[in-house]
């Protein structure tokens, strides 16, 4: 017998006899498309009859949602009292630890009912620049503040000859939105004459994430056995250079530091250069308040330290109403039915066809 | 010598001296100390203060400095004491020095005498010197020895005076150190030593230097100047800046260790070569001895012995050789090694050799080497090591580097140019160069000194030792397998991975990297390391059967016995037998075999193709060596040639020493590696060539890495992407630019102002590692895993009958007895013939009946054992006669006459004289031969039947015999002899006048019959082909058998009908090809209205003729425009020739099927390589890309695998592109709201994951159960694969489309989602959700647009496509799931963190997930229903059918289709036939080909067929299973059409006009059943007058 002959045995054994399932002879039952009309008009016909009324809904939600927006970069000029001092102009110079307040009245024309939220917004404002997203470290926010990795060019200051971390370091912390909001009920006499002043509620549950608050943003925890308070724990830190206030004193009315609720919202950086930012919900719980905001006259106080106007910036109040679809958008309602209307009427056409050849085929 | 040079410079220096500054501002007056020291100096104060500086001439050193230096309030000059008046000329000088005037204006003899006055002066500065005894060294005392000739006093007086410019006798000290540190290295003087002169010069101590301490240190300085050359070698080695660090190494050196290294390696070199020199008795010369033998050179058949790989640096060729290395080695290594430590040469220099011998074994594992180039090309890149290191200073370091490139760049140059593009020539190793080069470098790098280490260099270090490490253990690893540098070039060889190297490293520079440093490497280095797994996995594969090859069992004469070894074993003058039917273990020599006069038979089919017999023959002085104890006293020499590659050819001798006598030894002794032992029980052979240097390895190429065609595309589409790349990022970077300059000094809150914000080439990086992921990164992996799993599924087919790859005679016996009786005295006459007329030698082991048939020519075997199966059993030979046994009977035949087969005379005949006494003459040959040759007078009987019988067998392919006798009386005889005897004693015309005297005597030939003979084919050859041609596919046969089998082949696998116009080339001189080839293509040109019907067929000796010069190109188009080509007697390398000339000619993908050894080269020049395992064992298989148990499943590999996985194929391609491009293109969207930042939108690992985790599984599953059609279906209309191999598939437009689509995609999903998005809040709470809100949400919708795209892409929807589509949208969603959650407890994700949470509370992100998929899918939608629906493609068609016919609810939509076709006869039928369906079908009986079809439908607008003329189709060679090889070539079909117009004309005048043509028709219809061995070894007269089957044939043991 040759030497190098294949030894193909007479009958194979099972070993080498290909497996005869499906799978391994990639002869899978399959169902073929073949996109002829019989199959596509009812599924065009379907999907069109879904989203057209899908559309409807969201444009129903989008159309009830409530918004009221307040710009006021220029404080002066939607005032009604006018800026108390001062100028945003001031602020450009560098002047950060002065505070404006405008006063800025204005009139809601409809009851917001339900829940109500307000946001600040601002425009122009690129918190999504690659540079400035970076510069933050998520170690030292969850507490470990010696860690300043990432946040050039705020990391680390020399304050007399020692190096301390800045906390919150980077960027995105020391330019963190310093406005702050207050809005009152007003009623005025007839003769013009502010007669009511009355406090609208802000509440900060439900404005942040609560993983947020839970494992992202945690304040250093004092070690076992010593009870320091929270500055004697930030001692060794530096507050950021734009900031007026040190981080421990920082809050928003019932946590501090880096738990406090305008920090993380503030923290979390925006997608987009336009954006807004939750800053308070309505408390219901007042008396005054448990529907809603009522319609009528209000005055928005605003201490005004963050400049914008220096990168063509725009800064708004808002106040809306809570929707299960957010805020007034119609654009996937729109989409939503145009899609909709598209598929209906290819739909039809595919039809037209169809029955025009089903017409040629009885004629032969 | 150097120092005359010197002094003359300085001379000519002192001739061309500026008058010299005037008068010194300051000199050592007693009270002149009152230097400013409250202000700082202020030169402008000085220039004001004197303004005399101002005419004093420029000096090298600036001024400004030059009176720091001298006057600097901080280097103020002492008060000197000790004055006194000078006795000549009244200044003031030191009472121990000479006063300073003397040395300008002195009187001469006070200076010729200045040696004597020196001495003098001694004493009184003894006393001095023990005041300041611990600052002065004892060195100061040899003062007297200063000055050894007054001349020697001018000189210094001289260059004093040069220096001392002020010419107040005195140097300040800090000009002379200027002076010595600029200088210092042309006089040998080292940093410290120079320190050392100065600081002890100037010892008094008063900053200025008298011309005393000048000659002090002049004097110091001459003790160096026996190093000055040493220095001046080294300067050349050094930076500048740190000359003085190795200058003082150098002087603790001194010549200690001299640079010794290299000139005792030199020295030992040259010793080797002198003592081989002498050894071989060689003289010196060029070329000179090549000791292959010696135990130094690198042996590559040795390479356990390690220490070749070094010691082979002492062995060199040639006189040129030696001196080149050594030269070299001396001039460029001395310096170097002057510079570093001989050590650190050493390491350089041997590691070199070292690298350079395993560069060699890896890149060409079959070559010797010798020499020390290797270490000599590392001397040379270590010199750029230390170039690179010391670049910046270095002098010249650009002229040097250039040089050196020059120099290493035009022999990398020529080596790559030599290796690889001349294949050989040139017999300079470049590679040990090259590796040798590279190992230098590194290790240059490594061990040189460094002298200034810098933060990069210390990286580079590390590299270099890392870079040298890997190598060298890679090297050494893969050794055997030359594994690493092709699996590299592989790699490298794809733009992309050349691509994502660069984009991991560029993501290496901190900051740059919008995605983390990290997210290429990674994914980067599992793919490559997955495909070198593969890789590695199928080189283990290899190497095991080579493993089994090598041990191969073969007896070997050792001693004095025979002993069973290994193939590998065996050495070069073993003498080893060998058994009939095994393989030659190594190319032998025979000596002698059972046969008599020791010949053998050999099957040679794996060397050259030819499938008949050789005879081979051993010397008569070796013949007697039929037993091991005549083996054990044998003693001889053999001289042969070097081991070469010429297969047909071998000289020798073999000298018996005992005899003294020569004999010559020819290729009739030789017995080849790869051929087999055939009819011959035993030989014995002495071992010549073993391993590598036997005639077949030396033929066979490695196996050349082959690219397919979708890789060449792919590969060029990514430059195109990278140029598209290039071009997002240069406009991404653009618009940083005017962002940045627009708003960075306004934006405050970036916490940047213009001065650290990045620059153009910075963003410019930043974007183009943004958007890399354009070019997928996944897609080589994913293409790799694809076509592995499509090689399994392809191996895992079940076939009906999968077990029936067995082993069979492929000749068998036709002999047709037309149905007469066997008794009748015409069929005994003519089964008496087949049983005589032959040259056959019949074996008969006693005690056994049964007769075994030896014969050179198997088709004669047959017959005869054809005819003993009807009882006429030819039973013994004997020289003068032959004995068979007519039905029981024994007749006694006496051989008279043997008319010996030729080619020419296509007969052969026997005059034997009959038992009853009556002399006949019985032939047997070709029929038109006989034919012509029949009795005219007597009638021919059967001539009709039987000419009928033979078309009948003609025409199915087999091969025919005729068969003739004549009776002739006694007086015809005897005169005839006469002449014959003459002639075949004749010297000159031997074999012409035989035939001459032959044919004399046959003519009146009576026909007596005629048989066939099948050359039984693989099952379903004919059918395979057919279908082949349908799918057009041009086939050619190469084969090496002669022009009459070859042709014969053809028409039984029935390539060539018997209609087909024949073509035949056989001329032997390049002039006569050359003509013919252009007479055939002019008859081809003229316009004709036969068929396509022309087969062309060309003979080895032809087409070596029609390879070369301008024949190649009127070769080429002659063959393109014929349906069919044969060649025969092609040899191995001429079969590849003519696969690249086909590949050249037609730019089209031809594929090779073979399965013999002989085709290996083939299979290889192909694009496609398929070897068939089978008879002629595994070689074949082992060397091609496919293997197939046989022929026929040729068919479904092609039609079936080969359309459905090109199909399969390109779309995994396309799709790869079209998911990359639709995320990453999204990038640059988001962009234009990011500030063109170069931030990312997803998170950075999502990035990653896209291509590797979410959407790796719906192209695997596109690539592994997509299904046009079904098998049935793809095997019944070949037509489908001309379809499926239409490039428009994977044509560049139809890549832009998907590109295209891919943006508008990426556009869609971006838009839409930022539509819902942008108010920032979607949720119920009113909460916000980040930036990575919109990165989620837009990934999400694009995972699952890309998926279900892949699902509407797919022709099948399996439960593997659907689990693939939505398990990946799922995978996605549990990811986000998971990782949503990993902050904190891994330090990633913090950004990710309760991602999952905010993406999937959101009503609107779902209800997003809805619309924004279907919206963006709804256009490709539409548009594939539309054209699904309306303009079908002929692949829609099928599939509508196969529906059609599936389905009973298809009812509806063949109707539609049928409405469709508006000018079929019958609907239905069109539809059908138009694929060109082989086996009847259904409806499409209609009997009209594909052809007729073909012509009909390109009226029809719609008709699938309109684009087709100007589509590629398919060509293809065909084969009969066992050894006719096959080639698919794609020519344009139009001209097949054109074509077949011709060819038709052609062949109506071809037959009108000649009658050869007929003739030749005829003779190719009628094809001859044997052919013998010509102008062998042994003639078939001598063969059958040697044997003598009566004797006993010796055992050999």
């Amino acid at each position: 017998m040759p030497d190098d002959l294949p030894k193909i045995p007479r009958s194979r054994g099972k070993k080498n006899k290909p497996s005869e399932s499906a799978l391994h002879q990639q002869k899978l039952r399959a169902y073929k498309p073949i996109l002829s009309i019989t199959c596509t008009l009812p599924l065009f016909f379907i999907l069109g009859a879904i989203f057209t009324p899908a559309g409807l809904l969201l444009f129903k939600a989008a159309q009830s949602a409530q918004e009221y927006n307040i710009t006021f970069t220029n404080c002066n000029a939607t005032g009604i009292d006018g800026p108390v001092r001062g100028a945003e102009d001031d602020l450009q110079k560098g002047i950060f630890n002065q505070s404006l307040k405008c006063i800025i009245a204005f009139n809601l024309s409809e009851d917001f009912n339900g829940d109500v939220n307000f946001y600040y917004g601002l425009e122009n404002f690129y918190q999504n620049h690659r540079r400035y997203v970076k510069s933050r470290n998520d170690i030292q926010l969850a507490g470990n503040l010696e860690s300043t990795a990432d946040c050039d060019p705020y990391s680390t200051t020399n304050a007399s000859g020692v190096d301390l971390p800045y906390a919150p370091c980077g960027a995105v912390a020391n330019s963190m939105y310093n406005d702050t909001f207050k809005l009152f009920k007003t009623k005025f006499a007839d003769n013009g004459l502010l007669t009511e002043l009355m406090d609208v509620p802000f509440t900060t549950d439900g404005v942040v994430w609560s993983i947020e608050t839970k494992r992202k943003f945690l304040n250093p925890r004092s070690p076992p056995g010593q009870n320091k308070t929270l500055c004697e724990l930030f001692s060794n830190t530096v507050k950021p250079p734009n900031w007026q206030t040190d981080v421990c004193k920082l809050t928003d009315g019932s946590s501090f530091g880096f738990e406090s609720v305008d920090f993380i919202v503030w923290m979390n950086v925006a997608a987009l250069p336009t954006f807004r930012k939750l800053y308070r919900r309505l408390n219901r719980t007042s008396a005054n308040f448990t529907n809603g905001l009522p319609k009528g006259t209000y005055r928005l106080e605003v201490d005004y330290n963050y400049p914008v106007k220096a990168f063509n910036g725009q800064k708004r109040f808002i106040i809306t109403t809570q929707q299960w679809t957010g805020p007034k958008n119609y654009f996937l309602s729109i989409a939503y039915m145009t899609v909709g209307v598209f598929l209906l009427s290819f739909s039809f056409l595919l039809l037209i066809i169809y029955l025009k050849q089903l017409r040629e085929e009885k004629n032969k | 010598m150097l120092r005359s040079v010197v002094r003359t410079v300085e001379q000519l220096l002192v001739h061309f001296r500026w008058p010299g500054p005037p008068p010194a501002l300051a000199v050592c007056q007693i009270a002149s100390t009152n230097a400013p020291t409250s202000a700082p100096y202020d030169i402008n104060r000085i220039l004001q203060d004197f303004g005399i500086v101002f005419g004093v001439p420029k000096s090298r050193t600036s001024r400004p400095t030059k009176q720091t230096r001298k006057y600097s309030y901080n280097k103020l000059l002492p008060t000197k004491t000790n004055l006194i008046s000078c006795q000549q000329c009244g200044g003031l000088h030191e009472i121990h020095t000479i006063c300073g005037r003397i040395i300008d204006y002195g009187v001469p003899d006070y200076v010729t005498n200045y040696g004597q006055l020196l001495s003098a002066m001694y004493p009184k500065l003894a006393p001095l010197g023990d005041a300041r005894s611990h600052q002065v060294p004892s060195h100061q005392v040899p003062l007297q020895m200063e000055c050894e000739s007054p001349e020697e006093c001018n000189n210094w007086l001289v260059l004093f005076r040069r220096y001392d410019r002020d010419r107040d006798g005195f140097i300040p000290v800090n000009e002379l150190r200027q002076w010595v540190h600029e200088s210092g290295a042309s006089f040998g003087l080292s940093g410290r030593e120079q320190e050392a002169l100065l600081t002890n010069v100037d010892h008094n101590g008063d900053h200025l230097v008298d011309f005393a301490e000048f000659c002090t240190l002049m004097s110091k300085a001459k003790r160096h100047h026996m190093q000055h050359i040493m220095f001046r070698a080294a300067q050349f080695i050094l930076p500048k800046s740190q000359r003085e660090q190795p200058f003082s190494e150098l002087q603790q050196y001194n010549c200690m260790p001299p640079p010794l290294f290299l000139i005792f390696i030199t020295l030992a070199q040259i010793g080797v070569y002198i003592y081989y020199v002498v050894d071989y008795d060689y003289g010196i010369s060029i070329s000179g001895p090549v000791p292959t033998r010696s135990p130094l050179i690198y042996d590559p058949t040795k390479r356990y012995q390690v220490w070749r790989y070094l010691s082979y640096m002492f062995i060199h060729i040639g006189i040129y050789h030696i001196l080149f290395n050594s030269l070299t080695q001396i001039i460029i290594g001395i310096p170097l090694e002057l510079v570093h430590k001989p050590w650190r040469i050493a390491i350089v220099y041997l590691l070199g050799v070292v690298a350079g011998s395993l560069a060699v074994s890896v890149s060409d594992p079959n070559v010797f080497l010798a020499g020390a180039s290797g270490g000599v090309y590392a001397l040379i890149t270590a010199h750029v090591a230390n170039l690179i290191v010391n670049w910046a200073e270095m002098e010249f370091a650009i002229i040097r580097a250039l040089a050196m490139a020059i120099l290493i760049g035009a022999d990398v140059g020529v080596a790559i140019y030599n290796r690889y593009a001349l294949q050989e020539g040139n017999k300079v190793s470049y590679v040990a160069h090259i590796g040798g080069g590279v190992a230098g470098l590194l290790l240059g790098i490594v061990v040189l000194r460094n002298f200034r280490k810098k933060l990069w260099e210390r990286v580079i270090w590390w590299i270099a030792l890392v870079g040298f490490v890997i190598l060298f253990l890679f090297t050494c690893k893969y050794n055997a397998v030359t594994f690493l540098p092709r699996f590299l070039m592989e790699q490298f060889r794809r733009y992309n991975n050349i691509f994502f190297l660069i984009i991991a490293l560029l993501q290496q520079i901190p900051d740059v990297s919008p995605t983390g440093r990290y997210t290429t490497a990674v994914p980067f280095i599992i793919i490559l390391s997955i495909s070198a797994l593969k890789e590695i996995f199928e080189d283990l594969k290899r190497r095991k059967s080579d493993m089994k090859v090598n041990n191969f069992r073969v007896q070997v004469f050792r001693g004095t016995t025979w002993m069973d070894y290994s193939w590998k074993d065996v050495c070069v003058g073993d003498v080893v037998r060998v058994d009939n039917d095994h393989l030659f273990p190594a190319d032998l020599v025979l000596l002698s075999s059972s046969e008599p006069q020791a010949m053998a038979y050999i099957e040679t089919s794996n060397l050259d193709g030819e499938t008949n017999l050789k005879i081979r023959q051993g010397l008569t002085a070796t013949s007697h060596l039929l037993d091991h104890e005549k083996l054990a006293n044998f003693n001889a020499e053999i001289e042969c040639d070097t081991p070469n590659r010429h297969v047909h050819e071998f000289t020798g001798t073999l000298k018996l020493p005992d005899h003294g006598q020569a004999y010559p030894l020819g290729s009739n002794q030789m017995l080849l590696r790869g051929a087999r032992l055939k009819n011959t029980k035993w030989v014995f052979g002495a071992v010549v060539y073993t391993g590598h240097d036997s005639k077949l390895l030396m033929n066979s190429k490695t196996a050349p890495l082959k690219r397919s065609d979708v890789d060449i595309v792919t590969n060029k589409q990514i430059i195109y992407l990278f140029f598209a790349l290039i071009i997002m990022a240069l406009v991404s970077a653009v618009g940083a630019q005017i962002w940045e300059n627009g708003n960075i000094p306004e934006a405050w809150y970036l916490g940047f102002d213009g001065s650290n914000s990045a620059n153009f080439g910075w963003n410019l990086l930043t974007f183009f590692i943004l958007y890399n992921n354009l070019i997928p990164i996944s897609l080589q992996v994913t293409l790799e895993v694809v076509r592995f799993l499509q090689a399994f599924y392809i191996n895992n087919v079940r076939l009906s009958c999968t077990d029936e790859a067995e082993v069979f005679d492929d000749r068998s016996l036709l002999a047709n007895l037309n149905g007469r009786h066997i008794t009748a005295p015409f069929i005994r006459e003519f089964l008496t013939i087949m049983s005589v007329c032959h040259t056959v030698v019949p074996e008969q082991t006693p005690g056994d009946d049964t007769v075994n048939y030896q014969a050179s020519s198997p088709d004669e075997s047959a017959l005869v054992r054809g005819a003993s199966t009807q009882d006429f059993v030819f039973h013994t030979r004997k020289p003068e006669s032959i004995t068979v046994r007519i039905l029981g009977e024994d007749k006694k035949f006496e051989l008279l006459n043997v008319l010996e087969f030729t080619s020419d005379r296509k007969r052969m005949g026997v005059v034997v004289r009959c038992p009853d006494g009556k002399i006949k003459l019985y032939v047997k040959g070709a029929d038109n031969v006989i034919y012509e040759r029949l009795s005219k007078s007597e009638k021919n009987l059967y001539l009709d039947s039987t000419t009928k019988d033979l078309i009948d067998f003609a025409s199915k392919g087999y091969r025919t015999l005729c068969f003739a006798k004549a009776d002739i009386s006694e007086e015809r005889y005897t005169e005839w002899r006469q002449g014959f005897y003459e002639a075949s004693i004749a010297i000159e015309r031997r074999e012409q006048r035989l035939a001459e005297e032959a044919e004399k005597i046959e003519c009146d030939l009576t026909l007596i019959g005629a048989t066939a003979i099948e050359d039984k084919l693989q099952d379903d050859v004919p059918e395979t082909i057919a279908a082949l041609l349908k799918a057009e596919i041009k086939i050619w046969v190469l084969t090496g058998d002669k022009r009459e089998t070859a042709i014969n082949i053809a028409h039984s696998c029935r390539l060539l009908s018997p209609q087909t116009t024949l073509l035949i080339i056989d001329k032997a001189t390049y002039e006569e090809t050359f003509d013919k080839i252009h007479e055939y293509l002019e008859r081809m040109r003229v316009p004709n209205d036969c068929e396509n019907d022309v087969g062309l067929i060309i003979e080895g000796a032809s087409l070596r003729h029609a390879l070369i010069g301008e024949a190649r190109g009127d070769f080429r188009a002659l063959a393109t425009v014929c349906r069919a080509v044969v060649c025969c007697r092609a040899t191995p390398m001429q079969k590849a020739e003519v696969v690249e000339l086909i590949k050249e000619a037609t730019n089209e993908i031809v594929l090779a099927v073979g399965d013999g050894a002989n085709d290996v080269a083939m299979i290889q020049a192909a694009n496609v390589g398929i070897g068939i395992s089978g008879q002629e064992g595994l070689q074949a298989a082992s060397a091609s890309d496919y293997a197939i148990g046989q022929f026929r499943f040729l068919r479904r590999l092609l039609l079936v695998h080969g359309a459905s996985n090109f199909h399969r194929t390109v779309k995994v391609i396309l799709y790869s592109f079209y998911k990359n491009i639709c995320l990453y293109i999204i990038e640059l969207w988001f962009a234009f709201f990011s500030a063109w930042s170069g931030q990312a939108m997803f998170e950075r690992w999502t990035i990653g994951l896209f291509n590797v985790i979410f959407t790796a599984w719906p192209p695997l599953a596109l690539g592994l159960f997509d299904r046009p059609a079904t098998d049935v279906t793809m095997l019944k209309y070949p037509k489908l694969y001309v379809l499926s191999q239409k490039r428009d598939a994977f044509s560049v437009k139809e890549f832009w489309i998907w590109i295209g689509m891919a943006v508008w995609h990426s556009i869609l999903l971006f838009f839409l989602t930022f539509g819902f998005l942008h108010p920032s809040v979607v949720w119920d709470n009113g909460r916000t959700g980040g930036w990575l809100m919109l990165g989620n949400s837009v990934y999400t919708y694009v995972v699952a647009t890309v998926c279900i795209k892949a699902l509407l892409e797919s022709d099948t929807w399996s439960v593997v496509m659907h689990i693939a589509t939505w398990g990946s949208i799922l995978l996605w969603i549990v990811f986000l799931l998971i990782y949503s959650e990993a902050w904190v407890f891994t330090s990633l994700g913090a950004d990710m963190l309760g991602m999952s949470t905010i993406v999937f509370s959101s009503p609107l992100f779902w209800a997003g997930l809805l619309v924004i998929p279907v919206s963006t899918l709804l256009l490709d939608f539409t548009y594939k229903v539309v054209k699904r629906t309306i303009f079908r493609s002929v692949a829609d068609d099928v599939r509508l059918m196969e529906h059609s016919m599936t389905s009973s609810g298809g009812g509806f939509v063949a109707a539609f289709t049928s409405r469709r076709r508006t000018q079929p006869p019958t609907p239905g039928n069109l539809t059908l036939s138009q694929y060109g369906s082989t086996a009847p079908v259904q409806r499409s009986e209609s009997a009209i080909t594909s052809s007729t079809m073909f012509s009909a439908t390109p009226t029809s607008p719609m008709s699938p067929f309109v684009d087709m003329p100007g589509m590629p189709d398919v060509r293809f060679a065909s084969t009969r299973g066992d050894n006719v090889e096959s080639i698919i070539d794609r020519s344009s079909s139009v001209e097949a059409e054109r074509m077949s117009e011709t060819a038709r004309l052609l062949k109506g005048t071809m037959f009108r006009r000649s009658s050869s043509g007929a003739a030749l028709q005829e003779q190719a219809m009628h094809g001859f059943a044997f052919s013998q061995e010509e102008h062998g070894a042994v003639a078939q007269s001598d063969l059958i007058r040697s044997y003598d089957s009566t004797r006993a044939k010796p055992q050999g043991l």
